[in-house]
């Protein structure tokens, strides 16, 4: 990294230090709380009792961590979000020109063009909500903390919607997945009974999941909006 | 300095504030765990966007201030689990003294976790400043760090350590 781009320089050390005076002037230990006809004696009292909290808050034992450690799973989490979105774009992209190739070149077929199409159409649709969710997670973090409910309830929202659009997309691969596995077997002279099997508990475990989700986050939305 | 030794040098002198400021909103230490791991995440991610002419330790209280507000915007485990904790301190605490003991007459300890206990009761709001405040920051810090004015901290510290000192005389 360039040395002037370094975050933790010089410039914020002394942006800490200048900080560090105005708190001369605004020290929290000697706010009054209430002023009961001037009696300075009772506030002098909380004022103790404040400065003894304090002491008490800060002296609090804390576990120590492993840095390095921390670092490494710091890193591998950033990692993994970004490969499995990566490669949800990619997949999306591959399925999209496989269907393109298909239809130009008539190669694969009448179902599989038609199966490739609506999978390319479908997962496009979920990688832009994906994509929608993360990014609003990642630029949540550095947002006023007064706004912290505000961006829970969109987030919220979104992943609502994306849990819905789940469990609605069953209904369509549903269709096309059992027509697709039928003519296929037919194409190749072969029963379809496994095929249909699996790929029907593939989506029933798929809706119900969804579903488990759908209703957390909307427990999770009905509580945040009771904050508002 | 590269990334990571920015990172690792932030944390290791923020590492003492985002734990206490997590214990003034979570009681589980599992949970604290998890929101220490999420909020040096968010630390991570948030480096590269730091503006040189802040403060570091406005920055990295801000979004642990983030994070514990989310959390506790969304969580019901927590109320679940405070309940819990508080009457295990509150046991503890009967055992270390028949009698009903005045705040300060209590063990450095017996104090933390009572102070710990009442700060988790407090409004969102209100958590938000006292643990701030708390931690020896000042009103512009403060302001700076939840993006309101500094008369405004000012009122809703005032409201806060009064409902701190009703909520500890009454635990």
């Amino acid at each position: 990294m360039n040395e002037e781009n370094t975050p933790f320089n010089e410039k914020s050390k002394t942006s800490m230090q200048s900080e560090q005076q105005k708190e001369a002037l605004l020290d929290v230990t000697t706010i009054p709380i209430v002023k009961n006809g001037g009696d300075e004696k009772e506030t002098s009292v909380l004022d103790e009792q404040w400065a003894a909290m304090r002491q008490d808050w800060q002296a609090q034992p804390v576990p120590k961590t492993d840095i390095n450690v921390l670092l490494k799973q710091t890193k591998r989490r950033t990692l993994w979000a970004k490969t499995f979105l990566g490669l949800n774009v990619l997949f999306t992209i591959a399925v999209f020109i496989a269907f393109l190739i298909g239809l130009y070149d008539g190669e694969y077929g009448t179902p599989m063009n038609t199966y490739l199409g609506i999978a390319s159409f479908g997962t496009a649709i979920f990688v832009y909500y994906e994509i929608k969710i993360r990014l609003q997670t990642w630029r949540q973090c550095c947002d006023s903390p007064d706004k912290a409910v505000d961006n829970a309830i969109l987030a919220c929202q979104s992943s609502i919607k994306y849990m819905i659009l789940n469990k609605l997309s069953c209904i369509p691969f549903a269709i096309t997945g059992n027509w697709f596995l039928v003519v296929m077997a037919e194409e190749n002279d072969k029963s379809p009974l496994k095929g249909l099997l699996f790929i029907n508990i593939l989506l029933i475990v798929v809706y119900v999941v969804a579903d488990k989700l759908h209703k957390k986050r909307k427990k999770e939305y009905q509580r945040l909006m009771s904050l508002k | 300095m590269s990334f990571e030794a920015v990172f690792i040098q932030w944390i290791k002198d923020y590492e003492k504030l985002i734990r206490h400021l997590i214990i003034g909103f979570e009681a589980k230490p599992a949970l604290q765990d998890e929101l220490y791991q999420d909020i040096t995440l968010n630390i991570w991610r948030a480096l590269p966007k730091f503006r040189q002419d802040a403060s570091v330790k406005t920055f990295v209280a801000r979004i642990a201030h983030n994070i514990l507000a989310t959390h506790v915007a969304k969580s019901v485990r927590t109320i679940k689990t405070d309940r819990d904790i508080d009457s295990i301190v509150d046991t503890d605490n009967e055992k270390a003294s028949a009698e009903a003991t005045p705040y300060q007459a209590l063990t450095q300890q017996q104090r933390q976790q009572r102070l710990a206990q009442a700060i988790r009761k407090l409004t969102l709001e209100q958590q938000q400043v006292i643990t701030l405040a708390l931690e020896g920051m000042s009103y512009q810090e403060i302001a700076e760090i939840l993006s309101i004015t500094t008369n405004l901290v000012g009122v809703r510290l005032q409201r806060a350590k009064a409902a701190l000192t009703k909520l500890l005389e009454a635990l």
